[in-house]
């Protein structure tokens, strides 16, 4: 089936667009639906069934979906139009990483091992955009567990790259036009590194801006939940409507937060750190593409500055922190031994889990102390900078690396040439200080594959990052670039 | 018990036999075992093997998944590759003020 243009046109319009469309009745909610499904259905549902079967057989499908929830979102698509209009998501189909419980909607957490795991429950962010009015369409694909760079989703823009991970399910689905936005959740990285892999616009939220309730654990430390989309406008819209305090998350904060959809004319007088270290780890011609880009925030009035990162022992604190906290939260399925039902990529990560388990407590508690410092450290650079300027990630997507049908974590993916060492500090700490960060695309690499930037700001300061990606998204049209349909058939 | 299992896996770390902790440890030789475990793995240059992993698993309560012989080497391997990073943290200066990062909350 080969969509009219008026529906190509509408799959990849903003949620603004969507709303204005739906509240002036120009477009039914189930239309709109139909619309998105009938996208998936034929551009990304492969003939297997996700994810008891990870394989490449896809075909020309782009696998970024786990679970189509057709019935569910025309019920209340259906719903939605019946209903007096609740704000600017009513009636937008959205698709949420599949982590995230959705009652009578199969979750998987992207493993075989829940592949018949139907909640009866709503995540928290669910139950927010059911409040909403939104339509949940889909359940995203992951990597299992949210780990790393392995799950189902191909890269849009060239089949054989990777979409890194591990919310790469909702940002490819947000970019090929499948859905209006997205849910993702963020560790160490599973927002931004997806967004930059396909060219989507990610927010990372301040660890306690949205509740995690009902959404799997990596790390309750460290774990984030937060809007992926097209337009930097619309993780602003997603995050007012999920963000807030909920007592069955101990970590929300009761700080509100509205969206000022209007950015400021300029940025004049905003200090921005350039984290230099990881720009140089481009190619010479990426560094041009990065530099131009720096450009168009120095002449909205940014205030650009070189800075460096201390050398802190990131990585080891993130390991530790992660490790002990999933080996706690996933006790249960050794316990009962169905963590074996785990894909063979993901042995020796489960592996590594009981290994925290066996691990003294007092090491934790040692990478807890040392976190506190980190995190006045962060604070005071943070003090003298609104915000951190770096790649999301240096290079374009790298090659997708498949051993048997099997999508594995790959070092040339994740490391390629040993490279980037110094940007995964970056992002560590950042994750390590619960600091939020968006990211959104700023060009191509020499092979066509997007790159992306990602501003990192004080704790609570979401608005400063959708501002400054507003502005920029004002002056550039690279978000506005869709990826070309091979994957049609 | 609980007491027991950490003496257990810290005489695994310091490579005390496993016969050993049939014995109730006197205060000097916990003290000992939590001076060898601070150094870190493998101690007294001696090789994780799985027979001790094993029997760490069994002072825990059972091996589960880790019965299978590969996954039981697979969780060999993988203590073996925490050493690096536990010798980091453990080695990193921090304030004796600094307290962890633990949120605790009241509603």
């Amino acid at each position: 089936m080969m969509q009219n243009p008026r529906d190509e046109e509408l799959a990849f319009s903003s949620v603004s667009e969507l709303s204005r469309l739906l509240e002036s009745r120009q477009i039914s909610s189930v239309e709109l639906t139909e619309t998105y499904i009938a996208r998936a259905l034929e551009l990304d549902q492969p003939d297997f069934d996700m994810p008891a079967d990870p394989n490449l057989t896809s075909g020309e499908k782009l696998a970024s979906i786990i679970t189509l929830a057709q019935d569910h979102a025309m019920n209340a698509a259906r719903r939605a139009d019946a209903a007096e209009r609740r704000g600017p998501l009513h009636g937008i189909p959205y698709g949420v990483k599949d982590l995230l419980d959705t009652k009578g909607v199969r979750t998987t957490w992207g493993s075989r091992m829940l592949n018949s795991n139907v909640p009866d429950r709503d995540g928290a962010v669910v139950e927010k955009l059911e409040a909403a009015g939104a339509v949940l369409m889909a359940k995203m694909s992951m990597g299992e567990f949210a780990g790393g760079n392995t799950s189902n989703a191909l890269n849009p823009w060239k089949r054989d790259r990777t979409t890194f991970g591990s919310s790469s399910g909702t940002a490819t689905a947000a970019v090929a036009g499948f859905i209006g936005f997205g849910i993702g959740s963020e560790t160490g990285g599973s927002i931004v590194y997806p967004c930059s892999a396909v060219g989507a616009t990610g927010l990372r939220p301040t660890i306690g801006r949205v509740s995690r309730f009902g959404a799997m654990v990596l790390s309750w430390s460290l774990d984030k939940l937060g809007p992926v989309g097209r337009f930097a406008e619309d993780c602003g819209i997603v995050l007012e409507a999920i963000a807030g305090h909920d007592p069955r998350d101990n970590s929300t904060a009761k700080r509100p937060f509205q969206f000022r959809q209007a950015p400021p004319a300029s940025l004049r007088g905003t200090k921005v750190g350039v984290e230099r270290a990881s720009f140089d780890l481009a190619s010479p011609a990426d560094q041009r593409t990065f530099e131009t880009a720096l450009t168009v925030l120095r002449d909205a009035g940014c205030e650009l500055e070189d800075i460096s990162l201390p050398e802190r022992p990131y990585g080891a604190l993130f390991g530790k922190l992660v490790g002990s906290e999933s080996a706690s939260f996933f006790a249960p399925f050794f316990d009962d031994g169905s963590i074996v039902d785990c894909f063979p990529y993901n042995r020796e990560r489960v592996a590594s889990w009981m290994a925290a388990r066996l691990a003294p407590t007092s090491d934790y508690l040692a990478a807890l102390r040392i976190r506190s410092e980190l995190i006045r450290e962060s604070d005071e650079v943070m003090s003298r900078y609104q915000m951190v300027v770096a790649p999301t990630w240096p290079f374009g997507a790298a090659m997708r690396e498949v051993v048997d049908g099997w999508p594995v974590p790959s070092d040339p993916e994740l490391d390629p040439g040993g490279r980037t060492h110094t940007h995964l500090r970056m992002h560590n700490a950042a994750n390590l200080a619960g600091l939020p960060g968006i990211c959104f695309p700023c060009g191509f690499d020499h092979e066509g594959m997007p790159l992306s930037l990602q501003l990192i700001s004080g704790a609570w300061e979401e608005q400063i990052l959708l501002d400054a990606s507003m502005i920029f998204q004002r002056e550039t049209d690279w978000h506005l670039q869709h990826p070309p349909v091979p994957y049609r058939a | 018990m609980a007491n027991w299992t950490w003496s257990l896996f810290l005489a695994h770390l310091a490579g005390v036999s496993y016969a050993s902790l049939t014995m109730t440890l006197s205060r000097r030789e916990f003290t000992a075992l939590v001076g060898a475990g601070a150094i870190g793995l493998p101690a007294q240059g001696e090789r994780l093997t799985t027979e001790r992993v094993g029997e760490m698993l069994d002072a825990l309560g059972g091996r589960g998944v880790f019965a299978n012989p590969e996954w039981l080497e697979m969780l060999r391997e993988a203590i073996e590759r925490t050493e690096g990073m536990t010798a980091t943290i453990r080695g990193y200066a921090h304030s004796s003020d600094a307290e962890p990062s633990i949120l605790f909350a009241r509603y």
